[in-house]
């Protein structure tokens, strides 16, 4: 190959591997900007007072659909601050933390179990202990917990989404935190609802 | 001299052609922009008051009222302060419209935009009509939540809710096609699936019926790995290889 060969082919790697390598970070910070806006959004939503003042008779509690917000989930210590939407699949999880079909609302009780990316939303979950605060924000209040226990379970556990007494809120995530790819076992963390 | 005065009236009556082909354009421009902006106001109106009309084949219950079946059109009120307020009027077959309740709702959230408005029921008992829950329009993430007292959950399923009559003879209702855009929200005790009651008017698309929440515990925890971190590092691995691999082959130039 000639050296006018070796040039334009080494020319023409370069800009390709840059401009693959501007796409997927443009990808990147499109996905974080869209997180960004669904967060934000849906913040206002929760902050936005109800059309109805004061109605007499008690309203009925409804099953959310896909997508709806839960409630913001915070944690004080670890200054952990994400909304929470209802569903568990991959494109809710993009966008912030997922209240798991099937299991407990704030509004209703039960064990109310959420996950969220340990690479992105959870990622301060990696430093929680046990008596932590978690709060939960939902348009008609905060609810508290205090986290009971933590464990490392497999995928297939889901036992620990069960309602049991002292868990009432039940956090999920990826473990180890430092791994690449699909992690082997979930982080569990146990909440149980405390007073005030 | 002839010539030359021959040649300046040319000119000038090329000039005056310009002129006028100019003031044609001008008002055909014109006229354009004016007719674009009289059809483009009903939109914005329609943006605003979120306008959508549903053909109902049997009777559903919105907040106090039971509408019969027949064409519904449901607006926000034109209220700056308020976005929640909804005025439902029921259009007679002279396509009139006769308002049949203003109810107060909540806004709601959805995450997913919607292409299309779309309505969502709650199932209720199987003598009682369905009730609409939540209303979306095309292209906007928030919507309206309706809101039902318990007392008035109760009354409905022993159907006691007063029940208005269509203004007029209801209009001739087209058998709704086997899906439309309605999603139920299931309650433990479903008895039965319901026929879908109501689609937009006209149906511009073959319909998607909305995956309901999967009320049962999942059989494994979810997947809870973002490939985020990967695809930054891939980037700027990529960005930084190029720009090394661009460099090495201008110093080899400059050899």
């Amino acid at each position: 190959m000639s050296v006018r060969a070796w040039r334009w082919t080494g020319s023409a790697l370069g800009l390709v591997l840059i401009l693959g390598g501007a796409i997927i970070l443009g990808w990147c910070f499109r996905m974080r900007h869209e997180a960004s806006v669904a967060q934000k959004r849906a913040r206002q939503s929760l902050v936005k007072p109800p059309a109805v003042h004061a109605p007499t008779p008690p309203l009925v509690a409804r099953q959310p659909h896909r997508g709806d917000v839960i409630a913001e989930l915070l944690i004080p210590r670890l200054r952990l601050s994400t909304m929470v939407f209802e569903g568990d699949d991959a494109g809710i999880l993009k966008l912030g933390a997922g209240h798991i079909p099937g299991t407990g609302l704030p509004a209703a009780g039960g064990n109310i179990a959420i996950a969220a990316h340990r690479d992105t939303f959870f990622r301060p979950l990696r430093k929680i202990r046990p008596h932590d605060i978690i709060a939960l924000k939902t348009k008609t209040g905060i609810t508290r917990f205090a986290v009971r226990d933590i464990e490392i379970v497999r995928p297939s556990d889901v036992q620990v989404l069960a309602v049991a007494p002292g868990r009432d809120l039940t956090l999920v995530t990826c473990y180890p935190f430092y791994y690449i790819g699909s992690a082997p076992k979930r982080f569990i963390v146990h909440a149980g609802r405390i007073a005030g | 001299m002839s010539f030359l005065f021959w040649n300046r009236t040319q000119e000038e009556a090329s000039e005056g052609e310009d002129i006028m082909t100019l003031k044609l354009h001008v008002a055909l421009l014109t006229t354009g922009l004016m007719s674009l902006a009289y059809l483009a106001a009903p939109a914005v109106a329609d943006e605003w008051d979120k306008m959508s009309t549903f053909q109902f084949n049997q009777p559903v219950e919105v907040p106090g009222h039971v509408l019969m079946p027949g064409t519904y059109v449901f607006k926000l009120a034109d209220s700056q302060s308020d976005r929640s307020i909804v005025e439902i009027f029921h259009q007679d077959h002279r396509g009139m419209d006769h308002i049949v309740t203003t109810a107060m709702a909540i806004p709601a959230y959805r995450v997913n935009t919607p292409d299309r408005t779309i309505l969502t029921f709650e199932e209720r008992q199987s003598n009682a009509p369905q009730a609409v829950n939540r209303w979306f329009y095309p292209g906007d993430n928030y919507g309206v939540q309706f809101l039902y007292a318990k007392s008035e959950r109760v009354e409905s399923a022993s159907n006691v809710t007063a029940t208005p009559a269509p203004a007029a003879a209801p209009a001739p209702v087209a058998p709704a096609p086997p899906a439309a855009v309605a999603e139920a929200a299931p309650q433990p005790p479903a008895p039965q699936q319901p026929p879908v009651i109501a689609q937009n008017e006209p149906p511009a698309a073959p319909s998607v019926t909305e995956p309901n929440a999967n009320r049962e515990v999942p059989q494994e925890l979810p997947k809870t790995a973002s490939e985020f971190p990967f695809d930054l590092t891939l980037g700027l691995l990529m960005l930084s290889a190029g720009t090394g691999v661009l460099a090495l082959t201008r110093l080899r130039r400059n050899d």
